[in-house]
């Protein structure tokens, strides 16, 4: 590409940036990306045309991530489960055993696939991104540090800001997710929607900065109308800040296009406190059985936000508890110990929540425990 | 409420990428770079032009990956003309866009323009009628047993790795057992019968029958090579307007191949993909630099059927590094070249022979029939235009080269 051509995409990029992070405002000009529903035609025509090959997984989980898709989930599971010959195999259900949060057996695959002579940059990618989604963020940061400035791209860039979110860098991740987004020369909208949407993810729920978050948001579902994910958390916003016709009138159409029981769960709640008592109870009983019938097939995958939902509208503390405490067995992160914490007190488990308070403290993360000081722990 | 907390997300653009990788290896010019594989509306598949049999019209025809074009890519034709192969004077671009309804909106050049669904069967004409459009869902018509190609591939580079010398041009010496292997693996697929990896493959396709006198002004032989470009504002949607400002090069296509097999095949992907990417960024003053990539891998396939110097085009009494440098060249001018004065066209390379000693009357080009595939790879490793084959023989579709437009329904 010319350097001339190169510095306007540059600029373009960036002041799409820019307009992002200025506040909560109106997005003010359409991204240069392919509309969301050709990219979401052309991603449903190269499925149709792998069928079912090798490969077609990525993209099964990518319908998955941005769609709530979850019948693509089931697909990409029960495909890569089913074909392991080779390293590349093993690298395929690596990844999708790591979408479904059996990370365990993720990493048994890598160490697998390692084995048989797969490329080792491409192993320690996808263990490094593992350890982020365990817990363990600042173990793969030097890993991740070294790939983004021995192959600096969008991606390298992406992941390191995704670790350094994780372990609390807020600033260094904001600059890298800024830089990932610079370094992007595609007009696919997935990855610019995907890069906002975590980026205010970040803002919002670990900076305290929804208006920065909510700006985020805002700039993914321009690129990307079409992201379930990312409506179901500028509806969050907009609810919490009292906009509740604008919040529904988003989750309504989430959940008219997919399977995502977050949505049917939020829309229910915010029918409950608008009034609309059989809509919204209506709404919770199904968000019930997405729940149910999804943790029969992926538990590990939606343990938490199954939690969450049972601490919630779904009413049922102690299930809640088994559910907090199944995920945080899974991965140590902050907002699995937080969760399990606030289950074990939902489920009138005080000693067991201060117990995991000082657990948590224990491996330096940052949880509230004054109200254990009454306990006498070990 | 906290939906997502998984590091793992970031990693399925990367798998995007990395799951396609595999039976990209041979695709023609499909999922050649990880830019283009993350943006299938901007993954040319290939490119064909040939001359209609009343001698009055260019063919030309563009297939991607996606099924439907993007809305914010031009896709471009770039139809170069001239009186002596390799060196044209003329240029004559035809241009399409598209809106999120897939309208089309076509120039060629200052000569016409039109605007409006071209995606039945009969396109649409020109405002001027010198040129006929169609853009819809086609068969793909590209055959290739990629994962016998790969497989191939694969034996060739154990071999390498097992120790097999390389001569001093790069071709390796391959013994007769290991000769015999690879060759055979490109004529199967998984040990058995070849199976074309892009059987029932659709694709949106791009086709405009435009006459030769809007494209020919710099004599009959014309060179042809595609490209999507990314523009660095949003289209303007009047229709009168003058011929867009073309945007920054995202995919090109000249030849099948170039990119996918002569770019560094057995290179570490991070190595090829770098070169891939530069080379569909490339200007046509900057293609040439591309001939020592070429010439490299030109010597590898010399050494598949277990002789080396054997290869079409090769200068056996020239220095190493020169050997395979006439065919580098002309293959590092990627463009597909068609004698417009013929209205029959049945040879692949056609034009290429002809300039090389083997007169003919064939356009050359590219028709949606030709096994252009088994042509070249015998070309490059044996010599001729044929004998080396992947056990495909034809297209899933049935392609016209004389009805409008040409590439099967899907």
């Amino acid at each position: 590409m010319k350097q001339s051509a190169r510095g306007i995409i540059f600029l373009g990029v960036l002041a799409l940036v820019y307009s992002g992070s200025v506040g909560a405002g109106s997005v003010s000009r359409l991204p240069l990306t392919t509309a969301g529903t050709i990219a979401i035609a052309n991603l449903d025509h190269q499925i149709a045309q792998l069928r079912d090959d090798a490969g077609v997984e990525a993209l099964l989980l990518a319908r998955s991530r941005f769609l709530g898709d979850y019948d693509a989930l089931d697909r990409a599971v029960s495909l890569a489960e089913r074909r392991v010959r080779t390293g590349g195999d093993l690298m395929r259900r690596a990844r999708t055993r790591s979408a479904v949060h059996r990370f365990s057996e993720a990493l048994d695959d890598l160490a697998a696939a390692e084995q048989v002579g797969v490329d080792t940059d491409a192993v320690a990618a996808l263990r490094a991104s593992i350890l982020v989604a365990t817990g363990h963020a600042e173990e793969a940061i030097p890993r991740l540090e070294a790939d983004a400035s021995a192959h600096p791209g969008f991606a390298s860039l992406g992941s390191l800001a995704t670790a350094y979110a994780a372990a609390g860098r807020i600033a260094d991740a904001d600059r890298l997710y800024a830089a990932a987004l610079a370094d992007l020369h595609t007009t696919s909208p997935f990855p610019h929607a995907w890069l906002y949407f975590v980026r205010g993810m970040m803002w919002t729920e670990q900076a305290g900065d929804p208006v920065r978050g909510e700006a985020f948001y805002l700039q993914a579902l321009a690129h990307l109308p079409e992201f379930a994910t990312a409506s179901i958390h500028l509806a969050e916003l907009e609810a919490a800040r009292g906009d509740l016709p604008s919040a529904v009138t988003r989750l309504r159409r989430v959940v008219a296009a997919s399977s995502e029981p977050v949505a049917l769960a939020l829309l229910g709640e915010l029918r409950l406190r608008m009034g609309d008592r059989t809509n919204g109870l209506r709404d919770i009983a199904k968000a019930r059985r997405r729940y149910a019938s999804l943790l029969a097939r992926h538990p590990l995958a939606f343990a938490d936000h199954a939690a969450e939902f049972y601490l919630g509208p779904g009413a049922d503390a102690q299930r809640a508890w088994r559910l907090a405490r199944q995920n945080l067995a899974n991965r140590e992160t902050a907002r699995a110990f937080g969760l399990a914490i606030d289950a074990a007190r939902a489920a009138g488990r005080d000693r067991d929540a201060c117990l995991l308070s000082a657990s948590a403290q224990a491996r330096s993360i940052d949880i509230e425990s004054s109200a254990c000081l009454h306990f006498v722990l070990p | 409420m906290k939906i997502f907390e998984n590091g793992t997300r970031l990693a399925i653009f990367m798998s995007v990428a990395a799951a396609l990788t595999a039976p990209a290896a041979q695709a023609s010019d499909h999922l050649d770079t990880p830019t283009v594989i993350a943006d299938p509306a901007a993954d040319i598949g290939d490119l064909y032009a040939w001359t209609s049999s009343d001698g009055r019209r260019l063919n030309l025809a563009m297939n991607i990956v996606g099924g439907k074009f993007s809305d914010r890519l031009q896709y471009v034709f770039h139809v170069d003309s001239g009186k002596r192969f390799g060196k044209t004077t003329a240029t004559t671009p035809v241009m399409c866009r598209f809106d999120d309804r897939n309208i089309a909106e076509c120039w060629v050049g200052d000569a016409d323009y039109v605007h409006g669904d071209a995606s039945a069967a009969t396109g649409i004409e020109g405002k001027h009628r010198r040129f006929r459009v169609f853009a819809g869902l086609r068969d793909d018509p590209f055959f290739n047993n990629v994962k016998g190609t790969r497989s191939a591939y694969e034996a060739a580079a154990e071999a390498l790795k097992q120790g097999a010398s390389v001569d001093a041009a790069a071709c390796p010496n391959l013994d007769k057992a290991t000769s015999r292997k690879v060759l055979d693996r490109w004529r199967h697929t998984d040990g058995g019968p070849a199976t074309n990896f892009l059987a029932g493959w659709k694709s949106a396709s791009l086709v405009i029958s435009v006459d030769l006198g809007v494209v020919n002004r710099g004599g009959e032989l014309l060179a042809v090579w595609g490209g999507t470009y990314a523009p660095a504002t949003q289209a303007t949607q009047d229709k009168a307007s003058a011929f867009p400002v073309a945007g920054s090069p995202v995919d090109r296509i000249g030849r099948p191949l170039t990119g996918n097999a002569l770019l560094g095949p057995l290179d570490p992907e991070e190595v090829s993909d770098r070169r891939k990417e530069a080379y569909n960024r490339a200007a046509p003053a900057a293609w040439q630099q591309y001939a020592k990539d070429i010439q490299r891998t030109l010597g590898l396939y010399d050494g598949f059927d277990g002789t080396c110097g054997n290869q079409w085009l090769v200068d056996r009494n020239a220095e190493p590094s020169l050997r395979y440098a006439v065919l580098a060249k002309t293959l590092a001018d990627d463009r597909l070249w068609v004698n417009s004065a013929s209205k029959v066209c049945t040879r692949f390379l056609a034009v290429e022979f002809a300039a090389n000693g083997s007169a003919n009357t064939d356009c050359g080009g590219r028709t949606p029939n030709y096994d252009a595939i088994d042509v070249y790879r015998s070309l490059l490793v044996g010599g001729t235009i044929d004998g080396i084959d992947d056990g495909v023989e034809r297209d899933d579709g049935t392609h016209s080269t004389s009805k409008f437009p040409f590439l099967a329904a899907p």
